[in-house]
Formats: C-alpha cells, sequence, structure tokens
C-alpha cells in the first residue's frame, strides 16, 4: 500500500470515521504491534487477538488523542497494555516439554531444523518465565531496538527503573539460559 | 550482561511481518459505517438474525446470577456512553442522566455481522443490563424471553436483563 498523507492528515480521516485512513494508519504500524504481541505472548494466535484488540482500541479512542506524546509511542502503550492484560486473563505458555513433542510430530524435517526449535524453545520458555513487567522491557528493547528514554516513555516510568528491569531480566535469563552457552543447564 | 545472551535475544526476539489476514480481523470489528452518517447497509439484510442475536445473547449470557461481561467502556457519563455505542453500532440510545439509575458502562457484542451493545447500569443495589442493535422496523416482533424482555422501537432492537430492569425506562426518560 502506498502511503500518501501524513500523520497528521491520516489522524484528521480516522477522526472523521475514514475507514480508508485508518487503512492506511494500520500498513504503517501493523508490523511493529503484531512484533511486541507475538514476541511477549509468543504465541501466533494470541498475538493476532492482541493485535487486532490494539487497532480496534485505536480506532475507537483516536479521538482522546492530544497528541501530548507521539502517535508511535502512544501506539506501543496500547500494544502493551493489551499484551499484560492478556497474561493476566489467559492461561501461560505450553511447558517445554509439550511444546517440543508438538514441534517433533509437526516437523519431519533434518535433525538440525529441531534442534533449531529446541533452543527457540529453550529461550521463549525462559522469557516467558519472566514476569511480565521485566518481559516487556525485554521485547521492546530487543524487538523493537528502543532506547532506555523510549521504553520509560512507553511504560510511563522513569529511564532508571526500564535499567534496572532490563537488568533484572539478564541476570535470570543468564542463568536459565546458561546451558545453551555451554554452562550448566536449565 | 553477556554477549552470548545479547546476540540469543537479538537473534531470538526479531521483528516479524504482521499475517495477511490482520487487516480482515481488525476489519471486521470496525463500525459498519465509514461517515457520520448513520448504516443502512448490512442491518437490513438479516432483521431476523438481529433479533436472534439479541434475544440469544440476551437469554444465555444474562442470565440472573451471572452478571455482566467484563466493560470495554466504564463510564457514568450518558454522553460518552451515548457517543461510544453510536460510534460501534449506529444505534442512537438516547441516555440522559437520571437521579435513580447510576450508568456503568458498556462494551460490545458481536455476533456475525450483527453489532449490538451492552450497556449496563444499576438502580439502588440492583444491576440490569440493556442490549441494543439496529432492527429492521418491518420485521415482527419477537415473542417474550424467559430472562429477558426484548422490543423494538423504530429501527433498533431492545433487549432487557437483570434484576434493576424496572428502572430501564429511566435511562432515557429521566422524568418517569
Amino acid at each position: 500500500m502506498v502511503l500518501e498523507r501524513s500523520e497528521s492528515e491520516l489522524l484528521a480521516a480516522c477522526r472523521r470515521g475514514e475507514r480508508d485512513g485508518f487503512r492506511e494508519l494500520f500498513e504503517l504500524y501493523k508490523d511493529k504491534v503484531y512484533s511486541v504481541a507475538l514476541r511477549f505472548s509468543g504465541q501466533p494466535a494470541e498475538a493476532m487477538d492482541i493485535a487486532q484488540e490494539t487497532f480496534l482500541k485505536l480506532f475507537s479512542s483516536l479521538a482522546d488523542f492530544r497528541g501530548d506524546s507521539r502517535l508511535e509511542t502512544w501506539i506501543y502503550r496500547l500494544v502493551v497494555n493489551r499484551c499484560l492484560d492478556h497474561r493476566r486473563r489467559l492461561r501461560r505458555w505450553l511447558p517445554l516439554g509439550d511444546s517440543f513433542r508438538s514441534t517433533l510430530r509437526a516437523n519431519g524435517d533434518s535433525l538440525a531444523s529441531v534442534l533449531q526449535e529446541e533452543r527457540d524453545g529453550y529461550v521463549h520458555a525462559a522469557i516467558d518465565r519472566l514476569s511480565p513487567e521485566l518481559r516487556i522491557v525485554v521485547v521492546l528493547r530487543y524487538t523493537e531496538a528502543m532506547s532506555y528514554d523510549q521504553i520509560a516513555e512507553v511504560l510511563g516510568c522513569a529511564p532508571g527503573t526500564v535499567a534496572s528491569r532490563l537488568h533484572r531480566a539478564h541476570k535470570i535469563l543468564e542463568r536459565s539460559l546458561s546451558n545453551l552457552n555451554g554452562g550448566e543447564g536449565v | 550482561m553477556s554477549d552470548w545472551l545479547d546476540l540469543e535475544l537479538a537473534h531470538r526476539l526479531t521483528p516479524v511481518k504482521a499475517p495477511e489476514g490482520l487487516w480482515e480481523r481488525v476489519a471486521r470489528g470496525l463500525p459498519a459505517r465509514t461517515h457520520r452518517s448513520r448504516p443502512t447497509a448490512g442491518w437490513m439484510a438479516c432483521p431476523v438474525a438481529t433479533f436472534a442475536t439479541i434475544a440469544l445473547v440476551a437469554t444465555t449470557f444474562w442470565l440472573p446470577g451471572a452478571g455482566p461481561a467484563r466493560l470495554e467502556l466504564r463510564s457514568q457519563n450518558p454522553t460518552e456512553i451515548r457517543r461510544w455505542v453510536y460510534d460501534r453500532t449506529g444505534v442512537e440510545v438516547p441516555l440522559a442522566p437520571s437521579a435513580n439509575v447510576r450508568l456503568e458502562g458498556a462494551r460490545m457484542l458481536r455476533r456475525g455481522d450483527h453489532p449490538a451493545a451492552a450497556i449496563t447500569f444499576r438502580a439502588g443495589q440492583r444491576t440490569a443490563t440493556l442490549l441494543v442493535a439496529r432492527a429492521d422496523p418491518r420485521a415482527a416482533l419477537p415473542p417474550r424471553r424467559p430472562h429477558a424482555t426484548v422490543w423494538q422501537s423504530g429501527d433498533q432492537a431492545y433487549a432487557l436483563t437483570g434484576t434493576a430492569s424496572g428502572a430501564a425506562c429511566q435511562l432515557c426518560h429521566a422524568s418517569l
């Protein structure tokens, strides 16, 4: 889709209820929103739910956007809030064993592929064991490559808090994933 | 922090493309209309389904004691709720401030192509929910349901459930 209008023009169009304008806005942010949702939840189906809810919330609340922050920051806040809400409501990840067995059943490819899936599973399971407050910081930092200041603005906290949470997350992940670095096991 | 962990996280948490089907899912949840004009297509196509939907929802999801589901909009402001409902359903509910009724909020009900809204309110210690949706004014009046009162006014269908349903008229007619 070719984007022809500025962000402010798009906002004005959306506020008039123009679906085409909202579609353009969607195209601008769909990958960011879905990426955060998927990396946070670890499950495509849940990520789709989160992304859908985020955009519906965006559409319904555009009139409330006063421009105090950048639109991108505001949209990140929406998806972060949806992620945290979902995690409170829904079940946690499948245990690693089940996940791994599912992978084996579904994937008839090479051993390397299976091992890669297993490695992914270890990492994602370790990330999932982080508290939501730590996990969202990790996702914003690594998936969206945000600075501490940007993360702080999205989460509404101090940059020092972001640094502290990221440090704690790293320590936990280092311990639980040490086997991937040849250390002692998970 | 260890370099290996930094690399591992950067590798495992890369951004991804949104699936093709995401827009279709989002679009299904958007209000039927595209401008401020009242919607004219869609709801006329299947008035019976609209009534069936609103009656079914009323009798199955709002059984006594079950309580309303989570509200998407929490507000006691009639104007805000009115606008919120209109933006999503095209239904104009003339909510008015009333001393006897306290609004709690609203949520959308998405059943197929027939969006409806649920407005929850309290009268004293009792709670009730008013369901509203567009309907064909030519449609036959649906039968009374065991746990809900269903009626039609013009081109809008209503269903009322809950223990405070007696106060519902005052949602729109404060002088009653």
